[in-house]
Formats: C-alpha cells, structure tokens, sequence
C-alpha cells in the first residue's frame, strides 16, 4: 500500500462541540436522523468527587485488515491499495448489513434505502459516493481536507497518511499506535488521566479495568 | 452511528437483524432436520424390506405396518418440509436486505467466498435442489394415484388445479410431475448415495446459520464451538419435530416410528441443554464486558422469552411431557381407549410444537442479547 491514510484525535483538546459531526452531515447530505458517519460521545469514569467526563469523536478507522471487507458477500467494501481508505459501492450492496455485525466500531450505517454508508474521508460526496475516487491527496498537493478536520475548532482532529500524522504526534501516541492490538487506523493522544491505554488499543474491554 | 456514550466504555448498539433473520435461521436449521429426519425414516423403511443384520440391529420389523406407514409419511413430510422451511426462509431473508432484487442476482454477484453468508447462499441452493428433487421423487409417480397419506397435500391440491381447470384433461400437472418424477427416480443404491449427499448438506446448512453469526468475533455471545453445536443441535431437533408433527397430523402418532423419533429428539434436546448450559457458563466466567451484557439480557430484558420460552417451554416441558408419554405409551393400555389415544397424540403434538416455538425463540434471543457490545476507547 502507498500510504495509509488514517485519523488522529486528542481527547484533551476536544470540547465536545459536535461540530465535526455536523459537518459530516452536512458535506455528504445525510438526512436528519440516526444515520451518522461520526458521532461525539461522552464517557464517563468514577464517581463524584472523582467524576471525569471525555468526549470521544469517532468514526470509521479505515482499519488495516477492515472486518467489514472480509464479511461482505459482493466485495461492495474495498480497502483500497492506493491510500488505505474503506469505500462502500453502493452500486454493490445488498442492504444485508453482515458488515454493521463485524465492524467492531459502529460505522457501518443504513439509510431509508437499506444500503450501508460511512465515511469515506471525504473522497466524495454522498453516501457510496467514495468509491471509484482518485487516490487522496493531501491538502498540502491540493485535496481537500476531511470535513470533520476542516470544521473542528479545537485542533483535535487530524486527516492523512499515518507515516505524515506520526510525525506530528507525542511519543507516548505514537508508541501507543505501534503496540495497539486493533487494526484500527486511529492515533490518538493520552489524556492526563489516562493510565497509558488509549483508542489506539481499542480492543473488547475487560470489565474490572 | 449506533455507539451510546456510558460509564467506563462506549456502546455499540447493534439492532441489525432481528425477526426475519431469526426467522430465517430458524427454518435454515427447520429445513435442514427436517431432511435428515426424512432420510433416516427411509432408511427405516427400506430396513423392513431388507430384513439384513442392520434391520435386526434396529428392529426393524417387517410385520409393523402401521410403523411403515408412518415411517414413509415421515418421509414424506421431512423432504416437503425441507423444501418449504428453505423457501419460506430464503424469501424471509430477502426481506430483511435493503436490495432484495440485486441480491438475487448472487452467482454474479457474491464474490467474496470468504464470507459465510457468500458459503451458506451456495449451501442453501445445493440442499434446495436436493430437498426439491427428494420431494419429487417421494411426493410424485404413477404408484402414489390414488394413495393415501395426508403429506400427499401437494398431490392433491395439484389434482384438484387439474380438475378445475378449463383447458383439463386426462393427463394434467399431476400426470406430468409423476410422470418426470418416474423418469428421474435413480435406482436403489444411486438414492441412497444421493440421500448420503444430501445429508452431509443438511448438516452444513444448519451449522452455517451458526457459522454466520459466530464469524463475528466482536460478539462474544456467538462464540465457538458453543453455538454452531447448540445450533446444530437445536437443528436437528426442531426438524425431526417438524416432521414429526406432520406425521402426528396424518395419524401415526401411536405408530413405533414416531415413539423412536420423539426419544431421539428428548435425547438430542438434552444434549442441546448441555451445551447452552457450557454457552452461559463460559460467558459468565468471561471477563469480556459484552459477555456480561449477552447475560443480563438473557436473564433480564429477555428472561421471559430465554428462561421461560427456550429453556422451560422450549427444551424441558417437552422432554418431561415426551418422557410422560412414553411411559403411558409402552407402560400401560392407556392408548387402547380412543380417549387415551387422543390424549397422548394431542401430547406428542404438543410437545413437537413446543420445540419448535423453542427453537425460533433460541434465535431470536441469541440475535437479540448480543445487540449491545462494548467498544472499548480505554483509558479515555
Ligand atoms: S471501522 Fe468498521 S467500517 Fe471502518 S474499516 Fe473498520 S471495520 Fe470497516
Ligand atoms: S450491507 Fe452492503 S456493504 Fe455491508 S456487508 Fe452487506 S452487501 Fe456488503
């Protein structure tokens, strides 16, 4: 693969705003409703006085080796070579949403038609519309930023090449991507309080953590 | 996105199959008994005419004929019922899918044969053109004019089609039909082999509605080896009570066949129970967070439907009941008394029908308490 695009995101800095969300809605004519290419959620952690709330934004991980792809009767989901980003022809599915099971993340989405959307990282516009699109540029060779990225008014998310995000990211991040066990495209940033483990490990918690 | 912020963790909410593909996994594993059940009731039947060390192994009487009406009409009802349960299925599967018309353009279409659900469509056309030819060959011929049996329905409505219809004569669809199936029927030993054949693709099926779902490891619920075995078993129980339920309505309750058939289908919900039993023990000593929200949902928001509906109603009450009946059956001259004879086919039936509410239950629960897995973000 050329270059693996992927996300970065630091909790620290995001103010749980939504306005990522919105954008996406908006830059790809999603209808009002549940369907949602990125969501900003909130967990919480301990109890009051010890009461810690973080917002999360997150969307698909354009993972390395994509569950959905591998589960998709008709090959509608493609990783694709050129840059590593997860497309859906819509042109392809069969609404039979195998994939919405296997995502280990929720990205997979339905419309009113039944047929599976998600991000595309801005490839194209419209649900299944990234499919087929040239190989992503960078905004620094003349494409165009993510929505989510281009919106966010914290800083907290990032858009490109892994190799080009890693550089720009703390160590602690950076190891933490390296040593996660999910194939997950995502580089996220520790957060004071975080005991070393991050989005990058995204794996089936254990309960007692 | 269907991901729910909460304590500690973020949810992934997961409603994408519910009644139709339960429904559909449930009439998969229905089919596919059903199937063996009619294979396994010919092969009784054709022990009585052998009369070889196998026919005395399992006593195989030639004399009994009401145990071989009864074991021709379980036949008869398990390959229909095979054939029915697969179509009733496949058309509930396409109703759940957002582009039902393309998905039937699948030997096109399905190329990535990796996925379960690409290996079960192609298992589920191979077992239909069995179900459908073993239907043909037992439901049609010149030998069935005029014969009995109430798994003859389709026989009958087709005569009753040739009857009414304007352009009727001597040799209509039924004539027709018996007539191909009398050229197609393959000798003895060819069937046999066919049956064989189409044996092992009854098991493949009923497994691969289990394969479908545990190829998703994010649900810790689907595990194997547990639910393709429980599955397995559920299976092939629900279709030896399908089929038996048919041969119930046609009059052979009382008949050795039935009696043997019910035993094997206590025997096999036992085992079932075993392994649903082992299914909820390794959950619970999981520490995996879904593992714990599959139990609470199964012991909490779906208690009446899993406690209640599979596990007393659908697996238990049966096997107490057919275990009642068997002792009043062999045990006593209850059956020589029309009001006992009654009683106890109304039991059989009973208990058939209970097993197979249990087994769509068993379906239904297993896709609805694992709607909700944890997607860890740690340490956030
Ligand atoms: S996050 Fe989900 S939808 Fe995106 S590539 Fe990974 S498995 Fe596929
Ligand atoms: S819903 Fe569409 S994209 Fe998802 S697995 Fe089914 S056919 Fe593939």
């Amino acid at each position: 693969m050329a270059q693996e695009w992927g996300f970065y995101f630091d909790p620290e800095k995001c103010i749980g705003c939504s306005a990522c969300q919105v954008a996406c809605k908006n830059r790809h004519g999603v209808d009002p409703g549940p369907v949602d290419w990125r969501r900003v959620e909130t967990v919480s952690q301990g109890e009051f006085p010890d009461y810690e709330e973080t917002t999360v934004s997150i969307s698909c991980m354009h993972c390395a080796d994509a569950p959905c792809e591998n589960v998709c009767p008709t090959g509608a989901i493609n990783k694709r070579d050129s840059d590593g980003i997860v497309t859906v022809d819509q042109d392809k599915c069969i609404g039979c949403k195998y994939c919405g099971w296997a995502c280990p993340f929720g990205a997979p989405q339905y419309g009113d038609d039944g047929l599976m959307q998600k991000c595309n990282l801005c490839l194209g516009e419209g649900p299944g519309s990234g499919s087929g699109q040239p190989t992503k540029k960078t905004a620094d060779n003349g494409g165009t930023k993510p929505a989510c990225v281009d919106t966010c008014v914290g800083g907290a998310l990032e858009a490109g090449p892994i190799s080009d995000l890693l550089d720009g990211v703390s160590q602690a991040a950076a190891e933490r991507f390296g040593q996660g066990s999910s194939s997950a495209n995502v580089i996220v940033e520790p957060t004071t309080s975080d005991g070393g483990m991050g989005p990058a490990d995204i794996t089936t918690p254990e309960t007692g953590d | 996105m269907s991901v729910t912020g909460s304590a500690g963790a973020l949810w992934l909410d997961s409603p994408h199959w519910a009644e139709f593909i339960a429904t559909y996994l449930f009439l998969g594993g229905v089919s596919g008994g059903a199937y063996l059940t009619s294979t396994w009731a010919s092969l009784m039947k054709h022990l009585m005419d052998e009369q070889n060390w196998l026919s005395r192994l399992l006593l195989a009487r030639s004399d009994d004929r009401a145990h071989r009406c009864a074991c021709a009409e379980t036949a008869r009802w398990g390959s229909l019922i095979g054939v029915l349960g697969i179509a009733v299925g496949g058309v509930a599967l396409l109703m759940h899918l957002g582009a039902p018309l393309r998905a039937l353009t699948f030997p096109v279409l399905f190329t990535n044969f990796g996925s379960w659900l690409v290996i079960g469509t192609w298992v589920i056309v191979l077992f239909a053109v069995w179900a459908v030819l073993e239907t043909l060959w037992l439901h049609f011929g010149a030998e069935l004019q005029g014969a009995s049996g109430m798994s003859l329905f389709p026989r009958k409505i087709l005569s009753w089609f040739d009857g009414v219809m304007p352009w009727r004569t001597d040799r209509g669809i039924t004539w027709l039909i018996d007539t191909i199936a009398d050229a197609t029927r393959p000798p003895s030993r060819l069937w046999g082999g066919l049956r064989i054949i189409g044996g092992v693709l009854s098991i493949t099926l009923i497994v691969y509605t289990a394969m479908l779902l545990s190829d998703v490891t994010v649900v810790q619920f689907w595990t194997r080896p547990y639910l393709p075995f429980i599955f397995l078993m559920s299976g092939v129980s629900t279709g030896i009570s399908a089929a038996l339920l048919g041969t119930v309505l046609s009059g052979g309750a009382l008949t050795r066949a039935n009696h043997r058939f019910c035993l094997t289908d206590d025997a096999i919900i036992v085992v079932e129970l075993v392994g649903i039993g082992l299914l909820l023990s390794f959950l619970s000593s999981s520490p995996n967070m879904g593992a714990q929200a599959s139990l609470t949902a199964l012991f909490d928001t779906y208690q009446l439907l899993f406690v209640g509906g599979v596990l007393a109603f659908g697996t238990i009450i049966p096997v107490i009941l057919s275990l009642t009946i068997t002792v009043l059956h062999e045990f006593t001259h209850f059956e020589e008394n029309p009001m006992g004879a009654r009683l106890l086919t109304g039991g059989y039936a009973t208990k058939y029908v209970l097993v197979l509410i249990g087994g769509f239950l068993l379906r239904y629960v297993v896709l609805m308490a694992a709607v909700k897995s944890p997607l860890a973000v740690q340490g956030v």
